[in-house]
Order: structure tokens, then C-alpha cells, then sequence
């Protein structure tokens, strides 16, 4: 049902895309392209943006990968050994609301201006929605499964791996959602203040050469490119959490 | 309690700190000391230019992040009203939210300037989607059995959207504000990084890039202080708008 | 003779989309004269909640007619008002009790804002909320909670009361007070009641006539009139042997439709 095609949707952006063009043609002004031609210089420079997105890409993956791995296991430990969490917690919250953008400098200060220094700042912003989700959603398990994990005399280490995550799966998938969103975002602004390449570095330098277009076409490309991942994401997604969703539904039903 | 274990986990992240900068595996200019860094800050504090930068930014942020509340809001009670708006919007808004802010930034200056009107385009263009979507979601699924009693003493199809269902999503639109909150300070510097023209965001790119290593961790202490206290803001007036659904949280949580 | 209170005429109704479709009310006629208590009853799932639907307006019949006093029901007549079974989700969690009850008088339009608060806490402390104006509703027990509902529906001075199983969520203690609170109500506020419940004692005892509906698609199968004086005693009528005699004929009416419905599923 959910699935049925969006023609108002589709209807309304071909709308607004007229209205622009109509718009641009009455304003007449190299700095007010019309759709037409951010869709020209689209496909002029359209080797170039592919490249640039591709190394966007790659440094958002790497980034998230790297949060992902090493936020997951430990927001998991936090949430379950309580003493620890405590003890960690405060000091998340208080670096938490730091605008990742803010730690493009010290990154740039400890990793200098290459990769190296755009992957920390993406891992960086990428590692609160997982670490903080997966504590959140440890912590707020059902106790009737710890209970169940003590009758069946699980490990420690079991009881993470067979209970709490598994229990805890749906709003660490929301987190992590959420961390691939951010990877992207993060990747591109990154490239903005530093770097050589990237598709944040296409559009800085559309900027400077007063090409419009350009840096529209550059931001159409980040859109889709949004788009694409995030329907990637609830995909997997979906085929995860099968159990978690069926659940909802029946509850929709009843 | 509370804050005691919170004083203890500050204090042992500062002492980590210290020790990691005395014991010189970075270079302290890189990685300055705790009472160097405090230093700094002291220094920042007491003069008058920073106090009005970091004036600046609170004012974007707050009244950038009240004009995201307002229009999301006045969108998503439209969307929940007529189905067909919700799904003209739909494609739109899952294709300009994909976009990050400051990525509009060298854009918007061809439109706006260096004007207010560049930061508070950012800002509402980075706030408005967790407060309409939280507001949406919220607005178009009323629970069954308070449209019901809405029809049975004679409302009318827009007193039940404003009168019942908006309250009753208050609890959920109050989610989507806080996130908006954290997101409007985070566009607000990363645009004053980006565009200059004052603010901490500003300050913070000058700091960094001339090396002045203690006054760039001082701004990120401040951006970092006002993130927390902006959260307590939202907090104190989510305590004042709903009050009855914090009561009401807190009973279930007792039992 | 002046024309009944409420008169259900022909009335059918069939809910659902497509194959989904079923008809829940048949053909159904009955009607209600004023300061009438009458009960509801039948056998689990033959569509009392749709019909009580119907007779607030919030359904619109497919065949027949609902009138009040002789006019076709047109939208949600401010004639009727209704309590909902769901006590916990009709009352509103951000208004205190007396917001609540205020809410049910928001189409009188004779009253000031003043007076109306007033008679809302009047109503409150007829039915023993007196000193709860300012509590929220979930800080109260589910009886209390119903109480407020039942002031909000009192208050809206309607001439015709709808109860939707109003005592199916308290216990049962409480249950048995609220049908005394329901019958002192109905003659204090000279309130004509329809109660829509499963509980046969409960019918019985409340009720001046007890209509028996059958299984989906639902018509009436029988009406009993409860000769029994008023006011009533949870010990003393229930043991009157009239009370006896009708209780025992309605459940059996409704057992004998359930063997008859049953009979195919335990062929199948």
C-alpha cells in the first residue's frame, strides 16, 4: 500500500522545476540559471561530478565504517555494564552537541589536510547516533529478557550478543540511519574547509568562479546521492528488521 | 547524585587530558594543557568583542531556530489537513533534507549577502525538517478514539486537527524541536565558518587556521556550553507546553 | 402519543473496503422514549459498537434512519452525546477533569464562561469528583476516570445519553458502584440512557427495558420490559424473582443464538 507511486510528488517537483525555468528566463542573469541549465552543466562536467562524488563516497564510507565498528561494541558495553556508563556518559554528553563542522580544525591540526583528517571529522559525527542509540537501547531492553538471559545462564558476552542486540536492534538501526545521513553530510562540509577534492570541493570552487550552475548540478548530485544511499540503507533495513516491522503491523492492524 | 557522578566523569576526562598533553605524545602547542586551555578561556570571557560574537550567534540560532519551528509547523498542520499536500511534499522534502546546510552556503551568499537573512536561510533550511516530520507524523495518525470523541461533541475537522490532535502530538513535535535545536546552532557555525562575518563560528576558523591552539579549544568549549544550555532551554519550555505529558512520563515510569 | 426519543428505523450498515465489506447491522428497528433506561445486549462481536456509531452520527447509516424526537439525525446532533468504552484515550490527557467536562459543554450556547465553569464543577461533585477539578484524568483509577467521562457526556445536557460498555475496563467492585451512580444520574438529571454492554446482570439491573440483538449481520430478537421498582439494590433486586425470571430469559436467548452459530464452525 505504502509502496503505491507518488504522482502528486512527482507532479509538484515538475511544477516547481517550470515555475524556475519560467522564473530564470524572465530574470535573464547568468547568476539565475534556469533548470535547464543546471541540468546542462549536469551533464557537461558529468566525468567530473561522478569523480568527485566517488571520493565523497568513499570518505563518508570509511568514516561511518569506522565509527560504526568501534561505537557499536562499545555503546553495547556502556549500556550494559551500568557503572561504566555512568561514568562515560556525561562526558558524550557534553561533546555530543559540538558542531561536528567545529572538529574540522582540530582534526586539520592533528591530521593536516589530507584524508585522514576528513575520515576522523565523518567518524567523529557519525559515532554519536550509534553510540548513543545503542546505550539507549540496552538500557531500555524489556527486563524480562535479562531474566531470560540469567535462566539460560548466558555469558556476559552471550547474553550481548544473543539478547541485547538483537533486542536492541531497532533503534540501533535508527541510530545508524541516522550516522549514515550524518557521514555524508559531514563528508561533504569537511571537503568544503579542507581539501583538494570531493564533491564539497566541486561546489567551494563553483563559488569562486561564479559558476552557478555548477554548484547547483553539484548539489543536485549530493541530493540524489542522499536519496540513493538512504534508500539503500531502508532496504537493508527492511530485510533486517522483518520480525521488528511484521510486529508493528500486527499491532497497526489490531 | 546525579550531578556528583557527573563531576567525577568531567574531572577524570580533564585529568585524562592532561595527562595525555603533559606526557608529549602531541606537541603541546597542538594539544595544549587543561590549565592552559583554562587560561584562554578566562581571557575570552572577559572581553567585550567576544561576548558580542558569541551574542551573534545566539541571536541566529534563536530566532533562526523559532522561524524553523513556525513554518514547519504551519506546513505540517497543511500536510496533515490534506492528504495530497503530505504526498506533493513528500519527494521534495526527502531530497532537500539528503542536502547538507552548509553545503548551500557559497550559493546562498550569491542570494542573500553576508546579510542575517544568509544565516537564517541556513538555519531554517537545516531545522525545518526534524520539526516537520516529527509534526507530520505526529498530526496524521491521531489516535482513533480522540477524533472520535472530537466528532461526537461537534468539533469541526480543523478544531480536531488544532484543538486535539495538535495538542496530543505536542509530546512527539517537542522530539523533533530538540533535535532541530542542536541542528540549528550546529548550521548557525558551520555557516559563520564558512561565510565569516562574525559569530563563534568565525572566531573558531581564525583560531584554527592561525594556530592559536588553547583559544580555538576555549571557542569549542563555549559553542559546546551553549549546545547544553540551548538543550536546556528546549527543556524548560517543553516543562512549560507540556507539563501534563512530563507528569504523565514520569508516573509511568514509576510503575 | 408524541414521537419516541429516539427511533431506529430499517437501520443496516456494512463496514469495510471491497471483499473486506461484511454488513454488521442487518435490519434493526427499536426506538427509545424519553427518561427511558434501556440496555443493550448480545452475543460478543453482533455490532453494538457500530450501531451506538450510528446513533451518535458518527456513522451514517447505508439503509433506514435514525431520528431524535422525530427529526432525521443529521452530522453529530448535540441531542446525543456518548461515552466511550476507552475511558483512558476519549479523555483528553493535557485538560485537568474540569477542562474535560467543559469540553462536553462546548456547543451549549446559552451559558457564560463563568456558569459553565460552575455547573462543570457541579456536575464533577454530583458524581463524586468533588475536590479532583484540577487533577489530570491519568492521575486518577479507572473508575474515576470513567466518572469524569460520564460528567463530560452529563454536562453537554443532551437528551439522550449513548454508554458504550462504559464499566467493561473497572473491576468489578467498582463496577457494581458505577450502576448505582448510572441510575442514581439517570434520575437525578432525568437523563434517557441507552447502555450498550455484554454483562446481562448489569442490563438487567439498570434498565427499565432490555433490548436483545442478534449475531452479524444484527436485528433485534427480543425486548424485555423490567417491571422491577426503582430505586434499585445491588442485594434485594438482584435476588427479586422477576429480576431472576427476565435475566434468565434474556441468556438464553443469547446462548441459543450462539449455538446456532456455533454449529457450522464445529461441523467445519
Amino acid at each position: 500500500m505504502k509502496k503505491r507511486f507518488n504522482l502528486p510528488g512527482l507532479a509538484f517537483l515538475v511544477v516547481l522545476a517550470l515555475i524556475w525555468q519560467g522564473i530564470a528566463i524572465l530574470v535573464d542573469s547568468p547568476n539565475f540559471p534556469g533548470f535547464v541549465q543546471v541540468i546542462v552543466a549536469l551533464f557537461h562536467d558529468d566525468t567530473t561530478l561522478a569523480i568527485e562524488i566517488g571520493y565523497t563516497l568513499e570518505r563518508a564510507g570509511i568514516g561511518f565504517a569506522l565509527a560504526l565498528v568501534v561505537m557499536l561494541p562499545f555503546g553495547i558495553l556502556l549500556g550494559r555494564v551500568r557503572a561504566l556508563g555512568d561514568l562515560v556518559e556525561p562526558v558524550i554528553e557534553f561533546v555530543r552537541p559540538l558542531p561536528p563542522i567545529a572538529m574540522v580544525p582540530v582534526a586539520m591540526i592533528f591530521f593536516g589536510t589530507g584524508d585522514a583528517a576528513k575520515i576522523f571529522v565523518v567518524a567523529w559525527s557519525a559515532s554519536f547516533p550509534i553510540l548513543i542509540n545503542a546505550i539507549e537501547a540496552v538500557r531500555g531492553a524489556h527486563p524480562m529478557l535479562s531474566t531470560v538471559a540469567r535462566a539460560l545462564r548466558l555469558s556476559r558476552v552471550e547474553t550481548m550478543w544473543h539478547i541485547d542486540l538483537p533486542a536492541a536492534l531497532p533503534q540501533i538501526i535508527a541510530g545508524i540511519r541516522l550516522a549514515v545521513a550524518i557521514s555524508l553530510l559531514i563528508a561533504v562540509v569537511a571537503e568544503m574547509l579542507l581539501s583538494t577534492n570531493g564533491i564539497g570541493m566541486y561546489l567551494a570552487r563553483a563559488q569562486e568562479r561564479f559558476e552557478i550552475a555548477n554548484g547547483l548540478a553539484g548539489l543536485l548530485v549530493i541530493a540524489l546521492g542522499a536519496l540513493a544511499v538512504n534508500y539503500g540503507v531502508l532496504a537493508i533495513e527492511r530485510k533486517v528488521l522483518r520480525w521488528h516491522h511484521a510486529r508493528i503491523g500486527m499491532h497497526a492492524k489490531a | 547524585m546525579i550531578w556528583a557522578k557527573r563531576v567525577v566523569s568531567i574531572l577524570l576526562f580533564l585529568l585524562l587530558w592532561e595527562l595525555v598533553a603533559l606526557s608529549g605524545i602531541v606537541p603541546t602547542e597542538y594539544f595544549p594543557t587543561v590549565p592552559v586551555i583554562g587560561r584562554a578561556l578566562a581571557g575570552l570571557v572577559v572581553s567585550l568583542e567576544f561576548l558580542g560574537e558569541l551574542a551573534v550567534t545566539w541571536e541566529r540560532t534563536l530566532v533562526g531556530l523559532l522561524l524553523s519551528i513556525a513554518l514547519g509547523l504551519v506546513l505540517a498542520i497543511v500536510a496533515a489537513r490534506y492528504e495530497t499536500v503530505r504526498r506533493m511534499l513528500e519527494p521534495l522534502v526527502e531530497m532537500l533534507r539528503g542536502l547538507p546546510p552548509p553545503a548551500l552556503v557559497p550559493l546562498s551568499i550569491f542570494a542573500f549577502g553576508l546579510g542575517v537573512k544568509l544565516y537564517f536561510f541556513i538555519i531554517i533550511f537545516a531545522a525545518i525538517w526534524p520539526v516537520y516530520i516529527s509534526a507530520a507524523n505526529a498530526l496524521s495518525a491521531p489516535e482513533p478514539v480522540q477524533v472520535l470523541t472530537g466528532r461526537a461533541f461537534g468539533c469541526s475537522v480543523w478544531e480536531i486537527l488544532l484543538r486535539l490532535s495538535l495538542p496530543a502530538a505536542m509530546p512527539e513535535i517537542f522530539t523533533g524541536i530538540r533535535l532541530a535545536a542542536g541542528v540549528a546552532l550546529l548550521a548557525d557555525v558551520a555557516a559563520e565558518m564558512l561565510a565569516g562575518n562574525g559569530g563563534l563560528g568565525h572566531l573558531l576558523y581564525d583560531a584554527a587556521f592561525t594556530l592559536r591552539t588553547a583559544d580555538m579549544f576555549a571557542i569549542m568549549l563555549v559553542v559546546g556550553l551553549s549546545g547544553l544550555i540551548l538543550n536546556l532551554l528546549v527543556a524548560a519550555s517543553r516543562r512549560f507546553f507540556i507539563g501534563w505529558h512530563v507528569q504523565l512520563a514520569a508516573m509511568g515510569e514509576k510503575t | 402519543m408524541n414521537a419516541p426519543l429516539l427511533a431506529v428505523d430499517h437501520l443496516s450498515k456494512a463496514l469495510g473496503e471491497g471483499e473486506a465489506r461484511t454488513e454488521i447491522i442487518g435490519d434493526l428497528n427499536f426506538s427509545v422514549r424519553e427518561g427511558e433506561f434501556v440496555s443493550i445486549v448480545g452475543p460478543s462481536g453482533c455490532g453494538k459498537t457500530t450501531l451506538l456509531m450510528c446513533l451518535s452520527g458518527l456513522y451514517s447509516p447505508d439503509r433506514g434512519k435514525v431520528s431524535v424526537k422525530g427529526e432525521p439525525m443529521v452530522g453529530t446532533p448535540a441531542g446525543v452525546s456518548i461515552v466511550f468504552q476507552d475511558y483512558s484515550r476519549s479523555l483528553l490527557p493535557w485538560k485537568n477533569n474540569l477542562e474535560n467536562v467543559l469540553f462536553g459543554m462546548r456547543r451549549i450556547e446559552d451559558m457564560g464562561a463563568r456558569e459553565k465553569r460552575d455547573a462543570a464543577r457541579e456536575t464533577l461533585a454530583q458524581i463524586g469528583l468533588a475536590g479532583f477539578e484540577k487533577h489530570y484524568p491519568w492521575q486518577l483509577s479507572g473508575g474515576m476516570q470513567q466518572r469524569v467521562a460520564i460528567a463530560r457526556a452529563l454536562s453537554a445536557r443532551s437528551e439522550l445519553l449513548l454508554l458504550d460498555e462504559p464499566l467493561a475496563a473497572v473491576d468489578a467492585q467498582t463496577r457494581s458502584e458505577m450502576q448505582d451512580l448510572l441510575l442514581d444520574l439517570a434520575r437525578r438529571f432525568r437523563q434517557t440512557c441507552l447502555l450498550v454492554t455484554h454483562d446481562v446482570d448489569e442490563a438487567v439491573y439498570v434498565a427499565d427495558r432490555v433490548v436483545v440483538l442478534s449475531q452479524r449481520p444484527t436485528f433485534v430478537v427480543a425486548e424485555f420490559d423490567v417491571p422491577l421498582a426503582k430505586p434499585r439494590d445491588q442485594f434485594e433486586t438482584k435476588e427479586n424473582p422477576v429480576f431472576l425470571d427476565i435475566r434468565h430469559k434474556v441468556l438464553s436467548c443469547i446462548r441459543s443464538m450462539r449455538k446456532t452459530a456455533a454449529a457450522p464452525v464445529l461441523a467445519s
